[in-house]
């Protein structure tokens, strides 16, 4: 054995930018994070030349899964021109070489951030959800060592009982985005802080899901086919945002997730918080020979 | 920055590895094509010197195995098992593998034996990443592997299982119920 | 396509990059080697976070960053992590240590002498504002002591070892290895002692310095005593694969020890690459405090880790400028439904009073 035999050629970055090691380490707890769907795998999450907070647990994944022949859609909030996605997507095709994309049918990984898009995902397409606090209990248990034996124990009583204190404070459940939501049976995880219009396109989903937390350094996964149920009481069902009956003022669509743009006469505007979603529509209504693909709601209705 | 912008050769076969030991175990009992055959190949896509390994009674694959940079260990301490499942002795063997923690059941040994894909004992897959229910055949995998494994798993405890014929895989995680038919 | 022509934002995206390194202007050899010589504190400090013993790099770093120290610390560990791992130096005992600094509160002199090197501890702190006008600032000479201090210094704990006045625990022997890296492995609880160490060793100096104030302010039962604290060069040998060890160079490190005050001596250990007292003592204070019970934040060693990284605390602080539009409008829309429910709940109200009154003017009638 010699040093030469140890080394390689010398090169700036790999491909990916990760190195091997750090991929293998990735490779091996998205496995178990598969294994046991909900089940937060601690890993060493690396540096990656974007600040921490700003999408490294998403960004570990996807430059684990690159390939030449992958098709990379990032957003944020719903939109693919956003700051951050924008940032992100153009270092995947630099270390990459793989194909961006804004079309979600198109994309064979979508990394996002507080979103799920709202055309259906499909059993060849993998969502990679950044995370910022991946641990559900955290409002009842700070202590992540106290929160791990919680999850052991399968001890969600506490997370009952802030729901229950809400319901009877505010006649509600006040829960905005990252809805603690029961996996396989087993594991409370947070679904990352997408709003609770999302968390049913999670449930017995056809495409592979992995959310990742940088900076807090935990993976966790939802496969194919597997329940994914929100915290709720049997006589207060779960509700999702009153946005069934919004209509996007650019595409006049209407039935989707929106965001709402404050006008100055005191009054607000709607647009479709799925930005490409929204040009598509636009597209096709100006005559254009666009694909929509089927989507998860259905006239502000999830099927 | 001068970034590379093209995988290497051994950058792909791993990466491509990898995807089929990922849709392996999200879509559990579904046959995945390896890109080569072989337990190195697996094994050099996810192991080296921060991982322990078991090779059963193969020295020659051991001493592959080593390369990597991993540690050679018993079966019931090793992270990454590489054996066969042929007789009632193998079977007993690997009933000592590593089944996590309730805190951390992700410590738990990854299982990795040859398998007749295709023919043999039917059994009934249902579980996460299984639409509904699937069946499959295995053969070369001795009667009593079943239900030791069926014993063994107490999920979220528990260790997960790839089959590999030639450059098939399929991936059986924990989180699988198995009805032997 | 009106979502298009409202987009736009990319170009405003790289103009603001470009205007960020507009400030800066070209990034030369010169100003690089400008930094290194002129600001060797700060190379220290930046080589200490990000775990990362390279001068050339760390100056490199602060020049592209402008300055700000947390950028240049990612910028480093971003580079650190692609680059492989190839073998582990052999460990250095504190009287491998080249020692320019040395001294010890704990004691008026200690065997093997108090080294007092080069430090601004004991000066004026005042501008030489005559530079501003021209007059250079050329400091005065160093007069050498008749004979050197010895190159290298016994270990103070060792001696106090050796008197029973510190409990002695024997050496680990761990292979190479062995060695947990928490650079390759995640940071779980309770951490062991080579993580821990290793946390404090590339922590925010910054944040450190203020939990460990914090103890040391009595938010704790800790009154830290330097018990030895050095500055010095330790020498970075390596196991050549044909058996033989050699000498790759030598880093700047600094090391404390602290010890308490309390009925049974006991020692807080920190160390970091470069030349940064400040923080090896509020870390050595930390890993001592964390040793004793009570309920103050800076006594929880997961409270310390973790709120001390400086990549993850920075960065997760600057991330607050995202948009958070979806999850703000999610919150937005509880909210607003509360209310509807209490109006829709007070106009009901209203109406059953309504019918009431009616009721009982019928009777009246």
């Amino acid at each position: 054995m010699t040093l030469q035999k140890l080394t390689r050629p010398w090169t700036a970055f790999n491909y990916g930018f990760l190195d091997e090691s750090a991929k293998r380490e990735l490779r091996r707890r998205i496995l178990k994070a598969i294994a046991v769907p909900g089940y937060q795998v601690p890993y060493a999450s690396r540096e990656v030349p974007i600040a921490r907070g700003w999408g490294t647990g998403g960004l570990q994944v996807t430059l684990t899964l690159l390939k030449p022949t992958s098709v990379v859609k990032v957003i944020d909030q719903g939109a693919d021109d956003s700051v951050n996605a924008s940032s992100i997507r153009k270092f995947v095709g630099r270390v990459g070489g793989a194909v961006e994309t804004e079309d979600t049918m198109e994309a064979t990984i979508i990394q996002s951030r507080h979103r799920i898009p709202e055309e259906k995902l499909r059993e060849d397409q993998i969502l990679v959800l950044q995370v910022p606090n991946p641990e559900p209990l955290r409002p009842v248990q700070p202590d992540m060592s106290v929160a791990r034996e919680m999850h052991g124990d399968a001890d969600y009583g506490q997370l009952w009982l802030i729901l229950y204190e809400q319901l009877v404070k505010a006649g509600r459940i006040m829960q905005g985005s990252s809805y603690p939501s029961m996996v396989n049976g087993r594991h409370v995880m947070t679904p990352s802080p997408i709003p609770r219009w999302d968390v049913p396109k999670l449930n017995q989903a056809d495409h592979l899901t992995i959310l990742s937390a940088g900076r807090e350094k935990r993976i966790f996964a939802v496969p194919p086919y597997t329940s994914v149920e929100p915290l709720v009481f049997d006589d207060v069902p779960y509700r999702v945002e009153d946005h069934q009956d919004k209509t996007c003022y650019r595409s006049d669509v209407s039935g989707f997730f929106m965001n709402e743009l404050p006008q100055d006469d005191g009054s607000s505007l709607y647009e479709l918080s799925d930005s490409h979603f929204g040009v598509k529509n636009i597209q096709k209504s100006e005559g254009e020979a666009i694909e929509i693909g089927e989507t998860w709601y259905k006239n502000g209705r999830v099927k | 920055m001068a970034l590379s912008i093209l995988p290497t050769a051994d950058d792909s076969r791993t990466n491509a590895t990898f995807d089929e030991l990922m849709w392996a175990l999200a879509r559990p009992g579904l046959v995945r094509i390896l890109p080569l055959a072989g337990f190195e190949t697996l094994a050099e896509s996810l192991i080296d010197r921060e991982c322990s390994f078991h090779a059963g009674s193969d020295s020659v694959l051991a001493k592959r195995l080593a390369e990597t940079g991993a540690r050679p260990v018993s079966l019931d301490k090793a992270d990454y098992v590489f054996t066969t499942l042929g007789s009632e002795r193998d079977v007993a063997a690997v009933s000592t593998l590593r089944i996590g923690t309730l805190a951390y059941p992700d410590e738990a040994a990854t299982l990795f034996a040859p398998a007749r894909i295709g023919s043999g004992q039917a059994l009934r897959l249902s579980g996460p990443g299984i639409k509904d229910i699937l069946t499959i055949e295995i053969g070369g995998v001795d009667p009593s592997f079943w239900p030791m494994r069926e014993k063994a798993i107490r999920y979220p405890l528990g260790w997960d299982l790839y089959l590999v014929d030639g450059d098939r895989l399929i991936g059986i995680p924990r989180s699988t119920k198995i009805e032997v038919l | 396509m009106a979502y298009v022509a409202t987009r736009g934002g990319e170009r405003a995206i790289e103009q603001a990059e470009r205007l960020f390194r507009d400030d800066l202007g070209t990034i030369t050899r010169e100003r690089i080697e400008a930094v290194r010589n002129g600001l060797p504190y700060l190379i220290d400090r930046v080589m200490g976070e990000a775990s990362l013993y390279e001068p050339d790099l760390a100056a490199l770093a602060l020049a592209q960053a402008g300055g700000d120290l947390y950028e240049a610390v990612l910028l480093l560990r971003a580079y650190r992590t692609t680059q492989p791992r190839l073998t582990v130096a052999e460990p250095v005992a504190q009287t491998d240590l080249f020692t320019v600094r040395r001294i010890s509160a704990a004691f008026k002199d200690i065997p093997g002498g108090q080294i007092l090197g080069p430090t601004l501890d004991y000066s004026h702190r005042l501008l030489q504002v005559g530079v501003l006008k021209g007059e250079s600032y050329t400091p005065d000479p160093v007069i050498p002591a008749a004979e050197p201090a010895p190159a290298v210094q016994p270990s103070l704990a060792t001696w106090q070892k050796a008197q029973g006045l510190i409990k002695d625990y024997p050496a680990e022997t761990v292979a190479p290895d062995d060695i947990p890296d928490l650079t390759r492995e995640p940071l779980l609880f309770p951490a062991s002692r080579a993580h821990k160490l290793q946390s404090l060793a590339r922590a925010d100096t910054g944040g450190t310095l203020a939990l460990g104030y914090s103890t040391m302010r009595g938010y704790g039962s800790v009154h830290p005593t330097v018990n030895e604290l050095r500055l010095a060069e330790a020498p970075v040998r390596m196991r050549h694969p044909c058996g033989t060890i050699f000498s790759a160079g030598r880093v700047r490190v600094s090391q404390t020890e602290v010890v308490s005050k309390a009925m049974e001596l006991e020692l807080g250990f920190s160390a970091t690459f470069g030349w940064n007292e400040v923080k090896v003592i509020a870390a050595a204070t930390l890993d001592l405090a964390s040793n004793q019970p009570n309920p103050h934040p800076a006594s929880n060693e997961e409270f310390v880790l973790y709120h001390t990284e400086p990549v993850e605390s920075s960065g997760f602080c600057i991330h607050f400028k995202l948009p958070h539009y979806v999850t703000f409008q999610s919150s937005l829309d509880a909210l607003r439904r509360v209310k509807t429910d209490r109006e829709e709940a007070t106009a009901g109200k209203i109406v059953a009073e309504a019918e009431d009154q009616s009721e009982e003017e019928e009777v009246a009638l």
